[in-house]
């Protein structure tokens, strides 16, 4: 097989295997994505969410024989990706705030879910709604925070989320319905709007 | 490349990491499958010790010493540490079937569902091959609190008062008269001249009965139905009575 910018991730993780050169398109590839993923899930700076991806790299590495080719590569790896940073996040006892910028696409798309799942007084800033969010999200147990970054801000179908987290798509349906719910029973409790 | 990929190359290199090798996994699969099994035949024996304890509780007896209507000596009797390990068991084998590769795409009532389904089918089996019994004989022998659990719901069959009367037969004392040792560990001389039985069997010493009648005086007792116990109950005699 040739190296090449077309291979697909599993040609990239059979070359892997033999050189480990080859794993590097499959970093650069994934590098932003879960970084991205990692901030937003535990809200971590910069130099320790690099940390945590280098974890996440290195596992992927060294478990790259473990890679079922049943599931899509970027779904393990995502997976691999939670695992590490739950594991840290309960190493460091850290308390996470959702990164959520005004302007960036997928911060949107949450914010307008979850906008849509209460009333919102028309005069209340972009800023305060934002701020509201993230507050009430913060208090969401992790579950339904996770599956809601999942769905909302990585953009991820229902089939990917269920082999990221390991549970069936009908569970996974039926998790982001309850983290809507406690989302307005949180904002409710804040005191609305 | 870029930076951060050269970095994670360059430190894969510098601890001349290796993938682990596929074996590795195989064999953590195998380990979890082989739990799986482990699991269901466990609450496979349980199965056969539940069906066991019913099939040969003395019901009418029951009936008679603990009194009340239908329900009440099948609340007494169910064998309800057996039937939480079948819980246990099942539970255990769908968490660990979650744990497999794409097991977690199933529903768990469907692994649940086949769980019992197993359990009930290699527990009937393992029923009539009587597997069940060296477990149970194991726990007798080495579990005091196991043996005095038994004791205890084999007591619910000694109400002699109440025309209920269980034990092994002690001796075989004439044609009409048997010296039998209540779960109690009462000696009981008992008249059987014009008692009829349950089911043919052999009357011989050791052999473990379920009597209903009535009290004549202390220590004596008339027999009117007879069955039995099969050689399965425990029964502690003191070696004085064997």
């Amino acid at each position: 097989m040739v190296p090449s910018n077309k291979n697909t991730d599993a040609q990239w993780v059979a070359l892997s295997l033999k050189n480990p050169d080859a794993f590097g398109p499959l970093v650069d590839r994934y590098e932003a994505k879960l970084s991205r993923y990692i901030r937003r899930l535990s809200g971590l700076e910069k130099e320790s969410v690099q940390d945590v991806l280098q974890e996440v790299f290195i596992k992927t590495y060294t478990h790259l024989n473990d890679y079922n080719p049943q599931l899509s590569f970027s779904s393990w790896i995502y997976r691999i990706t939670h695992n590490e940073t739950i594991n840290h996040l309960r190493k460091n006892k850290k308390q996470t705030i959702l990164p959520l910028e005004s302007e960036d696409e997928e911060s949107t798309k949450l914010i307008e879910v979850l906008r849509s799942e209460v009333d919102v007084e028309a005069e209340l800033e972009r800023k305060q709604l934002i701020e509201k969010i993230q507050q009430t999200i913060g208090q969401l147990p992790g579950r339904y925070r996770e599956i809601l970054v999942l769905r909302y801000m990585e953009d991820l179908d229902y089939q990917e989320i269920s082999d990221i987290l390991k549970m069936p798509m009908g569970t996974v349906a039926t998790q982001i319905n309850r983290a809507k719910k406690k989302f307005k029973e949180g904002w409710n409790a804040l005191g609305g709007s | 490349m870029n930076r951060f990929s050269e970095k994670i190359i360059s430190k894969i290199k510098e601890e001349k990491m290796k993938p682990k090798p596929r074996w590795h996994f195989v064999l953590m699969h195998v380990f979890l499958l082989l739990a799986i099994v482990f699991s269901i035949a466990f609450g496979s024996v349980a199965v056969a010790i539940v069906i066991r304890k019913l099939t040969m509780s003395d019901w009418d007896l029951a009936r008679l010493s603990l009194g009340g209507g239908g329900l009440k000596p099948i609340f007494y009797l169910l064998p309800y540490l057996w039937l939480i390990f079948v819980g246990l068991s099942i539970f255990v084998a769908d968490k660990l079937f979650k744990q497999t590769k794409t097991g977690y795409r199933r529903k768990s009532w469907v692994i649940v569902l086949l769980s019992i389904l197993l359990s009930l089918n290699f527990g009937y089996i393992f029923y009539l091959t009587k597997f069940d019994r060296p477990f149970v004989d194991t726990l007798r022998n080495h579990f005091p609190l196991y043996q005095s659990l038994e004791t205890k719901r084999h007591e619910f069959f000694a109400a002699p008062d109440k025309g209920a009367l269980a034990g092994k037969i002690i001796e075989i004392a004439s044609d009409d008269i048997w010296i039998l040792a209540d779960v109690k560990r009462n000696l009981w001389k008992v008249d059987v001249s014009e008692a009829t039985f349950k089911t043919e069997f052999k009357s011989v010493e050791g052999v473990f009965v379920g009597v209903s009648g009535e009290v004549l005086r202390r220590g004596e007792f008339k027999a009117r139905v007879i069955g039995v116990w099969d050689n399965y109950p425990v029964l502690v005699v003191p070696s004085g009575m064997r």
